[in-house]
């Protein structure tokens, strides 16, 4: 199993380096003036055209700079932004957590609400109940992020008064403690709600359509002449089976959620690297854009490794067979 | 082997109809069938595919697949109950106490591929005390479909085990809770010749040891010729003979079946005449 | 289970029955799937409305006549926006746009992708090595992120706009050609006429592609919808072709006045909602109609 990882590890670095180096490639392409599309928006002083064009060593070879290139962002030297007057590394380490802490958990709630449902609808006995969910579903499938999110800012904060619009935490606060943490909750109730409800019409789809394909299996009858109850079926055999195909998209449907943080946090005024990343654009800050797409690049690699181990965990077929060579 | 059996049957059905229904078309996939089946004896039910036949059998261990059932009427008594009139709860109480399972055709697909081999005999043997129990009664129930290396085959997972003993495994599993009957759906189809002949073995030593009755359902002529006492032969849905191996081998009263026994015949003289064999 | 041997196997091949009837039958056979048929009328029904838009809408898109911030009134059913337009009559038009991109950038990923997915699963071996690692490269980036970047190297008119979500698509269509391509080509029609020696081209363009025609145009129908979304967050951004009026940016307007014209934002949202639905359920419907499945029945897990 080792080798297994090992060689997928491999082939996420290298996935990982190409990404970097396909970026690399297309802002060489980008017409007009480099310098001025690394600094914005803003005139170039004739000082900073001259040390910037020694910095990036512009007048070198394309494989020269291509090289020191790679070796800069190894190194966590993604660049200085102009916008913002900071290194772009720094940027990206003060916010990206809190886009994590948003996503992360709005992604768990909606994988674990997700199976669930999922499982429900494809395993009841009474068609109507799973009609009733599929049909949520779908009409939640169809809804943009987005729109979900300003819906329940239009309920929930405006209309009811209940949670706070937007921001990520009260302007000024003196709490601390579980205090503090209880304060920055109410803002978070509401994007992390939408994440929760995109994830769950997603993982339930496909959770459904796997546990009916499970069904189908000849262990299941097995099963049932064993004598077993509906309960232990599906807690013994069904589940465990049907949440491996769910498992390696993971991978990706971790990414779709890392997207979203753009749309959301834009709704919600949420200053993550979602909003980061549309502040650079409209601000035409290529540093930056370039910093949160490696980023992001990263984080989805980083993801599909650990749903590559997972995986391999929860399915003996790899895991032993690879043992045995 | 019992030739004359004594006593009421063991298994007994009458006027089983299971129609079901197909791309908004009925189909009448066994219609009106009656058949016995004595204690200790050896049951074949032969036919052609599509005959009903692996329906028949599922149909009276109520393991249908998941499709639509237009009718699903007559009585299959086991020991004295009807096995179709039961509600679930009593249903799966028979099945662990007195058992009436099935063996299929493709073993891999019936085990479940991420668990091992020792959970999913255990599972059949919850009526038990304890863990050491369990494990005792899973080496046994091994060891009397012929696999000896019970330790290692225990931790095994499916895929690691080859055809013939994953078949075997599902027939332990069958055993489990010491049945008086035993189910088996074109057990050996999907096996290579030199294993078909090692499960066909383990049947035979089964019915003659332990006195254990079985419905083979195949349409192997030969197996039924090896195995059982008694044959019905299936078309369309109905029985069209019923009669025990010797007659109906030698002397078939139906023309259904004597095809049958000719398309056999005609198969295994070009098998052992090889290229000889001109038609 | 894999598609029939050949889509135009599925429609009786008597050659008495012209090429119209043959549609017919499978427009019927639409209808009695679950939701098929539902999906394509929606299609339809918004197609026209945005296509005929000036017959249904009371103004044109760039009226800013009206009081603005009206809520929904007798004279204008959606209300009006902080512009002072009709919100129907912007929707209308706005469908145009939307509809367009989503329909221009799923055929464009269909393009790219399956030109690279044929290939790859085609001539196997070391072009699709490298050809699906460059499909994975662009699979590992979220569509949303793939879209910004090319926005801000090359701007967003409305046909670079269409080209840049046509670039975060195309690799779930080069997987699925690739797939197909995979499948088909060990299928016996293909041995069968490669054994008689029909061309490359011929067996490409007459043997496979027909019958990977279902499943193309479900994954097509797919696309759109999900074109459609991300198009919309493009708009939602502010960063979609200013000129075009787009849902997307009826959104990006309404965010401001989520407290004072809830309109604004619902309406164009529900739009969004039904046109990716109808997509949906007609990709389903095509799915259902070639490969039917048995399980509209509760599974039996009890006795």
């Amino acid at each position: 199993m080792l080798r297994h990882i090992a060689g997928h590890m491999a082939q996420a670095v290298l996935l990982l380096i190409s990404v970097i180096v396909l970026i690399f490639c297309l802002l060489q392409l980008i017409p007009g003036d480099p310098i001025q599309a690394m600094v914005g928006d803003m005139p170039v002083p004739p000082a900073l055209r001259a040390s910037l064009e020694q910095r990036f060593q512009l007048n070198e070879p394309f494989s020269q700079r291509l090289y020191s290139y790679l070796m800069n962002v190894l190194h966590g030297d993604l660049g200085y932004s102009m916008n913002y007057r900071r290194p772009v590394f720094d940027i990206l380490a003060e916010r990206f957590p809190r886009t994590l802490l948003l996503a992360g958990v709005g992604y768990a709630f909606g994988l674990l609400i997700g199976i669930t449902i999922g499982i429900q609808s494809a395993v009841t006995p009474h068609r109507s109940v799973d009609q009733a969910w599929s049909s949520l579903v779908l009409i939640g499938y169809a809804m943009p992020t987005f729109w979900v999110g300003q819906l329940l800012v239009m309920g929930f904060s405006i209309h009811l008064g209940w949670l706070p619009t937007q921001g990520m935490g009260p302007m000024i606060s003196r709490a601390s403690g579980v205090d503090w943490l209880l304060e920055r909750a109410a803002y978070l109730v509401l994007p992390v709600a939408t994440y929760t409800i995109l994830e769950t019409t997603r993982v339930a789809r496909f959770m459904r359509a796997s546990v009916r394909e499970t069904l189908e299996q000849g262990y299941i009858v097995t099963a049932r002449q064993k004598g077993l109850s509906r309960r232990e079926i599906i807690m013994g055999h069904v589940v465990r089976n049907s949440i491996l195909p769910v498992i390696t998209v993971m991978g990706y449907s971790f990414g779709t959620a890392m997207g979203g943080a753009v749309l959301l946090e834009t709704v919600f005024s949420y200053p993550g690297v979602g909003s980061l990343m549309v502040e650079a654009v409209r601000a035409r800050d290529t540093q930056v854009i370039v910093g949160v797409v490696i980023l992001i690049a990263c984080s989805v690699v980083v993801m599909n490794i650990v749903v590559d181990l997972l995986y391999a965990w929860l399915d003996p077929r790899i895991r032993v067979s690879s043992a045995q060579g | 082997m019992s030739l004359s059996p004594a006593g009421p049957p063991l298994l007994s059905a009458r006027d089983v109809k299971v129609h079901l229904r197909v791309h908004r078309r009925i189909v009448k996939a066994v219609d009106g069938v009656d058949l016995d089946v004595y204690p200790g004896q050896c049951v074949g039910i032969v036919g052609e595919s599509g005959s009903g036949k692996s329906t028949l059998g599922r149909a009276m261990t109520r393991l249908l697949p998941n499709v639509e059932i237009a009718e699903l009427s007559g009585s299959v008594r086991f020991c004295g109950d009807d096995v179709l009139a039961m509600a679930p709860e009593t249903m799966r109480a028979l099945r662990r106490h007195r058992g009436l399972s099935m063996v299929f055709q493709d073993p891999l697909s019936y085990l479940n591929p991420t668990l091992r081999i020792d959970r999913q005999l255990a599972e059949a043997l919850r009526h038990l005390a304890d863990r050491r129990a369990v494990q005792q009664k899973s080496a046994e129930l091994l060891q009397q479909v012929g696999l000896d290396d019970t330790a290692r085959i225990l931790r095994l997972y499916p895929h690691e085990l080859s055809g013939g003993m994953r078949q075997r495994v599902l027939i332990a599993m069958a055993l489990a809770p010491d049945p008086q009957i035993l189910v088996a759906d074109e057990p050996t189809t999907a096996l290579d010749a030199t294993v078909q002949y090692q499960v066909i073995q383990t049947l035979r030593r089964l019915n003659k040891e332990r006195n254990l009755a079985m419905l083979i359902i195949t349409h192997d002529l030969g197996m039924v010729a090896e195995l059982c006492d008694q044959v019905y032969v299936m078309q369309g849905g109905k029985i069209v003979e019923a009669a025990d191996v010797f007659t109906l081998f030698d002397a078939p009263q139906n023309a259904y079946t004597a095809s049958l026994l000719a398309a056999a015949r005609r198969l295994h003289q070009t098998k052992v005449l090889g290229s000889a064999a001109t038609p | 289970m894999p598609a029939e041997p050949s889509v135009l196997m599925s429609v009786p091949q008597s050659l008495s029955r012209s090429r119209a009837s043959a549609s017919l039958d499978l427009l019927r056979r639409l209808f009695r799937t679950r939701f098929g048929g539902i999906g394509l009328i929606i299609l339809v029904v918004i197609s026209a409305l945005s296509a005929f838009a000036p017959w249904f809408a009371s103004n044109g898109p760039m009226d800013l006549g009206s009081p603005a911030l009206q809520p929904p009134s007798w004279q204008h059913p959606l209300g009006t926006d902080s512009l002072g337009r009709d919100v129907r009559s912007v929707l209308l038009y706005a469908g145009r746009s939307s509809l367009t991109i989503g329909f221009c950038a799923a055929a464009m990923a269909f393009l790219i992708g399956g030109t690279i997915g044929a290939m790859a699963g085609y001539f196997r071996g070391a072009v699709a090595a490298v050809l699906l690692r460059v499909t994975d490269l662009f699979h590992t980036l979220p569509a949303i992120i793939i879209v910004l970047f090319s926005v801000s190297l090359m701007g967003s008119s409305f046909w670079l706009q269409v080209a840049a979500v046509a670039l975060a698509i195309w690799p779930i269509e080069a997987r699925i050609v690739y797939g197909q391509f995979i499948t088909l080509s060990e299928r016996e029609f293909v041995l069968a006429a490669r054994a008689v020696g029909l061309s490359t081209f011929h067996i490409i363009f007459r043997e496979i592609l027909p019958n990977a025609l279902p499943t193309v145009i479900v994954q097509v129908s797919l696309d759109a919808s999900t074109a459609i979304l991300i198009e919309a967050g493009l708009g939602f951004l502010g960063l979609s072709d200013p000129t075009v009026p787009s849902w997307g940016e009826m959104l990006n307007r309404g965010q401001e006045f989520l407290e004072l014209a809830w309109w604004m934002s619902v309406f164009p949202g529900m739009a969004i909602c039904i046109a990716v639905l109808g997509f949906n359920l007609f990709a389903d419907g095509v799915t259902e109609m070639f490969n039917p499945r048995a399980s509209a029945v509760a599974p039996k897990l009890e006795g």
